[in-house]
């Protein structure tokens, strides 16, 4: 780093002046080594001729990979269903737990905002831990606290209780018509509690900062089903089903701050005892609603021709005054080849089924309120030195907001040989979306930058193959399974829009397009070709680069390279996804190994951002690059000097960021044996031991390619993520 | 019981809003119109100040920027580099005052048919026509003439007007909410416009579009009213106890309460690792936050000034830091301005100091620049000018030093930068006396007659096919 600084990196004020303390290595220091996880279950069941019951207890308990984390979890089940007569059953199904969290700050902030993970990633190594009064050194160099303040002194816990149940009565008017109906509910109370206590820089900026989030979310789901199924004769099988369902989904919630404690010792537990002048509060409640009619019909001859035909009505509170229902039907056939005379000379072939479908489904997953005009807090303002509170426009309302739709083509074949030792389906399917809910882009003169339309569409298609061997059959068994599913994502309209630049992550913005013939959410930066060399051609540039620097590839040749030089460099959807399983058995020992992967796939690396393009110099980074930098000596066309690094500004998304994120991953290996005694007391005992995500083979430089820290599936972003951990398992199933 | 679910659904669909207002019922109070104006407020008192302080020196002669997430974008600023894609120029040069422009327009649009008191109405539309203007002016001298929108039900895609109907309009918006609005004093808190603020704001419209006799009258007016006088002590002025002068006319009002209107200034000012001032003898609270990104003053512009000048005590050339070293800043190109001299109430980067937009020297010295291009140097001239040096302790001018009007001009340039220093003024300074190309051209930069505005951004051209770009860019 000083080599860097000597040749003009740096300021002199940041120069390494020396390793204190050795050094740290900051994410040794928050990783636990080795983190427990114990899963204990236990059930019973049992009952008469009237009366059935099923109940079950469950504890969970893990311990972070992040130290000072951890997960606890307490499950309770029971199942009771009565047959009160000849014609009339009911029900109740009630899971009860309780979650206890330990979690850690997380998320994309970055700097004074920052999370243990960006910390400790960032943090620079030849710093120490602790000042000679035991308190933690905090760095001039960044302003995010210390990784172990954030660690120690922030402290999270989540308190959940969750339950959930259905009870259900259902009536035979005759053996062929029945009706049911359910009743259901899901109530999730939260409290989740947070203090930054006076070790960390904002918590003794603040005296403690002390904040507590109460929340209520919960649905209510009411259905009426009536069924009606019969044979006309042994070669005509026919059932139909209609019904009516509602469901109520209601969110609340509560918040406290304060700050100013005298101590820390009462956290969140005495939150009056802080400065009264530094109080926070909020609240809110939402609610949606959905309501639906069903209809389907199946229709079987001669057990060989299978019709299946379905039509649903679905309303959501959530679209406009005239829009609220969306109309879905499908239509499936099935031949059940095998059946027919004229193949059964085949005899090697076993199964062959040939399957064709088409249907529609609705998509309403938009925030609530978007087709009304309403006015939210708005931001602060000054009058006489006190904060005022404010109403604006909370959107661009859109009252004609209807459904996405989404219809789905299929056709495929399952197949069977030799008495299904070998055995699979093959699958082609196209879905296209349109109609789709999406954030537009209005003329931003109007002080809204989006309004929530329904807009063009898009197509997935593709293949879904899977077969099953089953290669030995005796003593010692061996069986094979493989998966590989194709696809291909393609945006076929944006409705005339030309393009729809968006996202972002750390300090990149703009971070992918939606452009009509490409994957959804491509990442959209700057081609490197290379580093700029002692004695290339400089007159070719009109950008102030020197040698050492990244050399981007002009695209549109007018010797500058600028946003109109940012192409589109990889895509969030794999190509290609395959998993391969075989299990082993020999009497009563067995071993299962799976292997998955995905392949065609891109990840935009923020950590490789942040070492390509630190926003300041004493920041730690990715060593190869560093150690392997351009210099006179090392003339390297692949790293560049790290002397100016933001000389050509703001180009996080490249070629080297957004990296080929394909793996090839050892997911699990199980091993077991089944003890069978014979005893009154114990059915029977399995012992295992199994191990997860033991080995991983890919390119991508972060830590793990499977990860994806940000809320959209369609656009990955490794960003300070919770790392996926090598976890090893024993464990004991008991039956009685 | 399907027949039941099926019979009570009727409205079952209709959506339910509990923690959001409606139209109808936030805009028929008074308290409500209150929330929407406070609204258009904060949009047009530029929150994220450092970002605007800055964003008017990065191009000139006085400051620059190295470290921290804001250097990505200061380079373009500082190299004459900057493209449309730049994001700040969309959120809070374009993005921010539409949203201030649109919260006035359906204020306005609502008080039309309002059943309240006439005078409210009044006082009300007055102060949104001068925020509604106030906006337009930010994005006049960012971008040039650009869309005009008076109400929600205008046209949502509309072409970009011309420089005579956009300066007409903020004209005469301002000249008319001038009768409308209170007398210093009479406006119902601290922080909301009167009168004078009006005025003052017209009278640098004028100034930055060459209506020399009418910007003049209008200062002249302030000066006459008697309200008004320098701060004695520069070195204070700025200090957050002392907000509330007479020299103060347009503030936006700070607090070290919300970061979002607070002075974040210091925050980047602040050199790496400061502990103490050996000047004045400032120590460093451990409440306060310093930030990687650094804004340094070139020491072409600290030795401009006269060395007895006081107005250059407010810049730092020399620190000690953690370790106890003294650090040289001066020789560097590195001195620091501690005009926002910190709040010791700060809460990390929020400080409290109010941000003067335009102060009584200001008018001074834009009467006398006024006056310089009507007449050429004139001592009326001379003595507005001499009224703000001699409170900054340095000779005054005398008439026989400035044979023509650029002489003066020249020198005014030099005189408003050490007066107005690291304030926000400076690009539109040097844009207006017709420096600003040539300044950055005199640092070896690629400056282009087009830079004097900045490109539109280009998510607001991609969102209206209407929105034609600047030329140049």
């Amino acid at each position: 780093m000083n080599e860097i600084q000597d040749a003009g990196g740096a300021a002199v004020s940041e120069r390494v002046t020396g390793i204190v303390d050795g050094g740290t290595d900051w994410q040794e220091h928050i990783y636990s080594p080795n983190a427990a996880i114990q899963s204990h279950n236990i059930s019973f069941s049992g009952g008469n001729d009237k009366t059935n019951f099923f109940t079950s207890f469950g504890y969970f308990d893990q311990e972070g990979v992040v130290k000072n984390s951890s997960f606890t979890r307490y499950t309770a089940r029971l199942n009771i269903s009565h047959k009160a007569s000849e014609q009339f059953n009911m029900g109740v199904n009630l899971t009860t737990s309780y979650t206890f969290d330990d979690y850690i700050s997380g998320g994309f902030g970055t700097n004074e905002s920052a999370g243990v993970l960006y910390a400790a990633f960032n943090w620079d190594p030849t710093e120490t831990i602790y000042n000679s009064d035991g308190t933690y050194f905090t760095s001039p160099f960044i302003n995010t606290d210390n990784p172990l303040a954030l660690i120690y002194g922030e402290q999270a816990v989540s308190n959940k209780y969750r339950t959930f149940g259905t009870v259900f009565g259902e009536y035979n008017f005759t053996p062929e018509f029945k009706a049911r109906v359910n009743i259901g509910g899901d109530m999730n109370y939260q409290r989740r509690d947070v203090y930054i206590d006076k070790s960390t820089i904002t918590g003794s900026a603040s005296n403690g900062i002390a904040s507590i989030l109460q929340g209520m979310n919960s649905n209510y789901l009411v259905e009426g089903l009536l069924s009606y199924n019969k044979d006309f004769n042994e070669n005509q099988h026919f059932d139909a089903l209609v019904g009516v369902t509602t469901q109520k989904f209601i969110y609340d919630d509560v918040t406290t701050v304060g700050e100013g404690f005298v101590s820390d010792v009462t956290k969140t537990y005495n939150i009056g005892s802080g400065d009264p002048t530094l109080r926070g509060i909020g609240s809110s409640k939402t609610d949606n609603k959905l309501l639906s009619y069903l209809a389907r019909v199946n229709y079987s001859l001669f057990d060989k021709y299978l019709f299946t035909s379905s039509f649903r009505v679905d309303g959501s509170s959530r679209f406009g005054e005239n829009n609220k229902f969306g109309y879905f039907p499908s239509f499936a056939f099935a031949w059940r080849a095998d059946q027919e005379s004229f193949l059964s000379s085949f005899e090697q072939l076993s199964t062959l089924k040939v399957r064709t479908s088409w249907g529609q489904t609705g998509n309403q997953a938009i925030g609530n309120f978007q087709s009304l005009t309403t006015f939210s807090n708005g931001p602060v303002y000054v009058y006489d030195d006190q904060l005022a509170s404010s109403q604006q426009p909370s959107r661009f309302s859109n009252p004609d907001l209807k459904w996405e739709t989404t219809e789905q083509i299929n056709f495929g074949v399952d197949f069977g040989f030799f008495e299904d030792r070998i055995s699979g389906g093959i699958d082609y399917f196209i879905k296209n979306t349109y109609d789709m809910l999406l954030d537009l882009p209005v003329p931003t003169t109007t002080g809204f930058n989006t309004r929530t339309s329904n807009v063009g569409s898009v197509r997935n298609s593709g293949f879904e193959l899977s077969i099953l061997t089953r290669n030995l059959v005796n003593e010692f068994s061996w069986s094979t399974s493989a998966n590989l599913t194709a696809l291909r994502n393609e945006v076929i309209d944006l409705g005339g829009i030309p393009e729809i630049i968006t996202g972002g992550a750390g300090w990149a913005n703009q971070i992918s397009i939606i452009r009509e013939g490409e994957p959804v959410y491509s990442f959209y930066g700057y081609e490197i070709e290379g580093v700029w060399q002692q004695n290339d051609d400089f007159a070719s540039t009109n950008d102030n680069v020197s040698p050492g620097d990244f050399k981007y590839r002009d695209i549109n040749g007018d010797s500058t390279v600028n946003a109109d030089d940012r192409t589109i460099l990889g895509n969030s959807i794999p190509k290609l996804f395959y998993s391969l399983g075989n299990n082993f058995s020999y009497k009563q020992f067995s071993l299962d190994i799976l292997i998955e992967g995905v392949h065609g796939v891109s990840m935009y690396n923020n950590n490789l951002a942040e070492t390509y393009f630190p926003i300041s110099f004493r920041r730690n980074r990715y060593a190869e690059p560093i150690l392997n930098r351009w210099t006179p000596e090392n003339p390297s066309n692949e790293y560049p000097s790290f002397v100016d690094p933001l000389g050509q500004g703001q180009k996080y998304v490249n070629s080297y960021t957004v990296e080929d994120a394909s793996y090839l991953r050892v997911k699990n290996i199980r091993f077991s044996y089944q003890y069978q005694p014979k005893s009154a007391f114990i059915g029977s005992a399995t012992f295992f031991v199994s191990a997860v995500n033991l080995l991983t083979f890919t390119n991508y430089q972060g830590l793990d390619p499977s990860i994806n820290p940000n809320g959209n599936a369609d656009l990955r972003v490794d960003f300070n993520a919770y790392p996926n951990a090598i976890s090893l398992m024993f464990g004991i199933n008991l039956s009685l | 019981m399907i027949i039941l679910a099926v019979s009570g659904c009727e409205g079952f669909l209709d959506e339910t809003v509990y923690n959001q207002l409606a139209p109808d019922n936030l805009l028929q109070t008074e308290d409500g119109v209150e929330a929407l104006l406070t609204a258009a407020y904060a949009e047009t008192s530029l929150g994220g100040s450092k970002y605007h302080q800055i964003e008017s020196e990065w191009s000139t002669d006085i400051s620059w920027q190295s470290g921290g997430g804001e250097n990505v974008y200061a380079l373009l600023y500082m190299n004459f580099t900057i493209d449309a894609s730049e994001g700040n120029l969309f959120s809070r040069l374009w993005s921010q005052p539409y949203q201030g422009i649109r919260n006035c327009n359906v204020l306005l649009d609502n008080l039309q048919d309002a059943s309240f008191p006439v005078e409210k109405i009044d006082e009300w539309t007055a102060e949104t026509r001068f925020l509604r203007a106030q906006n337009y002016i930010t994005l006049y001298q960012a971008f040039g003439p650009v869309v005009l929108r008076t109400s929600e039900n205008d046209p949502l895609s509309q072409l970009r007007v011309g420089e005579e109907e956009m300066e007409n309009f903020i004209i005469t918006e301002l000249s008319e909410s001038i009768d409308g609005l209170p007398a210093k004093g009479q406006e119902k808190a601290y922080g909301r416009v009167n009168k004078d603020i009006a005025t003052a704001v017209l009278c640098k419209f004028y100034l930055n579009t060459g209506r020399w006799s009418e910007s003049a009258v209008l200062a002249l007016d302030l000066i006459n009213s008697g309200r008004y006088d320098l701060y004695p002590e520069y070195e204070d002025l700025f200090k957050v106890e002392n907000e509330r002068n007479k020299e103060f006319i347009f503030v936006r009002p700070r607090t070290h309460l919300s970061r979002s209107q607070s002075l974040d200034w210091m925050a980047s000012a602040f050199p790496a690792g400061f502990r103490a001032d050996p000047v004045s003898g400032l120590l460093w609270q451990s409440t306060w936050a310093n930030f990687g990104s650094q804004y340094r003053l070139y020491d072409s512009f600290y030795n401009s000034f006269d060395p007895n000048d006081k107005r250059r005590n407010l810049i730092l050339t020399t620190y000690v830091n953690t370790s106890q070293d003294t650090l040289t800043l001066l020789g560097n190109d590195d001195t620091r301005s501690f005009k926002f001299w910190p709040d010791p109430n700060a809460d990390g980067a929020a400080h409290g100091n109010d941000w003067p937009v335009i102060r009584y020297a200001d008018i001074l010295l834009s009467r006398a620049e006024a006056l310089n291009e009507m007449n050429g140097p004139t001592q009326e001239a001379l003595d507005l000018i001499n009224l703000v040096r001699d409170r900054a302790g340095v000779d005054d001018l005398v008439l026989g030093d400035f044979p023509s009007k650029e002489s003066l001009r020249d020198h005014l340039v030099a005189e408003r930068g050490w007066e107005l220093y690291t304030e926000g003024h400076r690009r539109v300074d040097l844009i207006r006396m017709g420096k600003f190309i040539e300044f950055a051209q005199a640092r070896g930069k690629n400056a282009k007659s087009h830079h004097v505005r900045y490109p539109i951004p280009q998510q607001a051209i991609d969102s209206d096919s209407l929105l034609i770009q600047n030329t140049g860019y």
